[in-house]
């Protein structure tokens, strides 16, 4: 049984999808452990302006990223970073049965595989700018 | 968000209880509410109900009346079953299939923990018992072979009769959970030789907590639940009479009708295999194709989580379910399907649908409908490119 404000936010996902060209992409999971989890990030000045997911995984899972999307936008990189768990829970009203709570972990580890990436972006883009 | 609709498709799990079940019980909870093991009139009624309603199980599996015991259900008839024969047996070994329901696989942990070897028989593809395997397995003196008659998650239905067969031959007995199988199986225990088969009320549109177990006249096995001297001292407890009696009455319905609701049943299994193999791409058949519960379909959707097409569908007012019940809420892995060797990108995706003698065409036709909508939606939603041939979009 899920709770009101999980089968709300599931009829009605506001961030699925992708940013085309986008400035960060982070992956967590497989398609072996059931849950795999994406997400698009556009970033401008160090700055998080756009975040979208595509996440193969049961209800909680695609709720989780779709909140995340949201606490991620308009953040910064750092800030970004300092975006627990907990504050997806606490978004969902801690909806989230405990034995399913890794679910949650897991979409939160996205955010630092986002960043991750995009360090390497920018690393690559600034070796080919002094070439 | 809710829909008006009800489509039940979870008849596995449990059935609605039919109206002359529920009448034909009614009297027993306000006036003929007598103990069964009374000395006096009100017992003697009671005693009666019971001994009719043992008569019809019997009956259903050519058992005799006295081979027959009432229990809460299958899973305490499962959990008898095994635990009780291997008690009364010198030989503490037992071979179960991988695909048991968990009243079996757990009870046969437990043994295992307790002294008992256990060995669990391999199943293929489709399900079915590998019997090179339990011939094998067998080449070792066992007490106790235990394979369901059909499968609760993927239908397969065994070929019961040659591994009992084996069981006699290799003079060990044999156990059979024949839960989903009553009405769609025909099940004879004396000339299939059968040691002992476990059944329950709620699959078969009787009451819940209600069930039986039949054990072979001279069956040597021990008491599993201690207490008075009901069903000859073999089982203790108060019988659950209007319980009884309407599972008597449900065995009845399902001698009267089986024939045609399963030929019915068959018939709209079929058209919904076909309608979703000829809609969807990217769909997996679990389980064996004809050699199934007339009532069961199992599909694998690649690239979506099962959990996410029955939550999907539940808002339209259908309900179905990913597996067991209670296995989809703390296993996220069905053992059943790892059993039968789907792969990575299916075994998450699988929703099972199973109808009841209420469902018509239309109600599949809606469901098909709903299912191409979800399955297409939480695609969208998926980074699992299923266009791609197979492999991941990443």
């Amino acid at each position: 049984m899920y709770s009101e404000k999980i089968s709300e936010r599931f009829q009605s996902l506001k961030n699925a999808g992708m940013v085309t060209n986008a400035d960060a992409v982070g992956q967590v999971g497989a398609i072996g452990t059931g849950d795999l989890v994406k997400v698009y990030l556009r970033i401008v000045n160090g700055v998080i302006t756009d975040a979208k997911f595509k996440t193969l995984g049961n209800v909680y899972t695609l709720v989780a990223s779709d909140v995340l999307c949201d606490l991620l936008k308009k953040r910064s990189i750092e800030n970004a970073l300092l975006i627990k768990s907990e504050d997806i829970l606490k978004e969902l009203d801690y909806g989230i049965p405990e034995n399913k709570l890794k679910i949650v972990d897991l979409v939160q580890s996205v955010i630092a595989d986002a960043i991750e990436d995009y360090h390497k972006k920018q690393a690559k883009a600034q070796l080919n700018a002094k070439k | 968000m809710a829909s008006d609709k009800e489509i039940y498709l979870d008849n596995a799990a449990t059935t609605y209880c039919n109206g002359e079940v529920f009448y034909a019980m009614q009297p027993y909870f306000i006036t003929n509410y007598g103990n069964p093991n009374s000395v006096h009139q009100s017992g003697y009624a009671a005693r009666e109900a019971v001994e009719k309603a043992r008569a019809s199980i019997a009956k259903i599996i050519n058992a005799d009346p006295d081979e027959i015991y009432f229990t809460s259900g299958a899973t305490e008839s499962n959990n008898w079953a095994i635990k009780g024969i291997v008690w009364a047996s010198p030989i503490k070994r037992i071979l179960v299939s991988e695909i048991e329901h968990p009243s079996i696989i757990k009870s046969a942990r437990w043994l295992a923990e307790h002294g008992v070897e256990v060995e669990y028989i391999k199943v293929d593809e489709n399900g079915i018992i590998s019997i090179s395997d339990l011939l094998s397995k067998l080449s070792k003196p066992a007490c106790l072979v235990s394979v369901m008659t059909a499968n609760h998650e993927v239908g397969t239905v065994q070929y019961i009769n040659t591994i009992a067969n084996i069981c006699s031959k290799n003079n060990v007995y044999f156990h059979t959970d024949a839960t989903q199988a009553l009405e769609s199986v025909s099940i004879n225990v004396k000339e299939m030789n059968i040691t002992a088969l476990s059944l329950s009320g709620h699959k078969i549109y009787g009451p819940k907590g209600v069930g039986a177990i039949y054990i072979k006249r001279g069956t040597p096995i021990d008491v599993f639940m201690h207490g008075g001297h009901q069903e000859n001292g073999m089982r203790g407890g108060t019988y659950n009479l209007p319980a009884i009696v309407g599972l008597g009455k449900a065995v009845e319905i399902c001698m009267r009708d089986g024939n045609t609701n399963n030929t019915r049943m068959k018939q709209l299994r079929d058209y919904f295999i076909k309608e979703v193999e000829a809609k969807i791409p990217g769909v997996k058949l679990n389980g064996h194709r004809n050699q199934r519960l007339s009532n069961n379909i199992n599909f694998s959707f690649r690239g979506v989580i099962g959990e996410s097409v029955t939550a999907m569908l539940d808002t339209m007012g259908v309900r179905v379910s990913t597996g067991t019940a209670s296995t989809s809420e703390q296993l996220r892995r069905s053992y059943v399907l790892q059993a039968i060797g789907v792969s990575d990108e299916y075994i998450y995706g699988a929703v099972r649908f199973t109808l009841g003698r209420a469902t018509t065409k239309e109600d599949l036709d809606y469901t098909i409908n709903c299912l191409t909508t979800v399955v297409k939606k939480l695609r969208t939603l998926s980074p699992v490119n299923i266009k791609a041939g197979g492999s991941e979009n990443v």
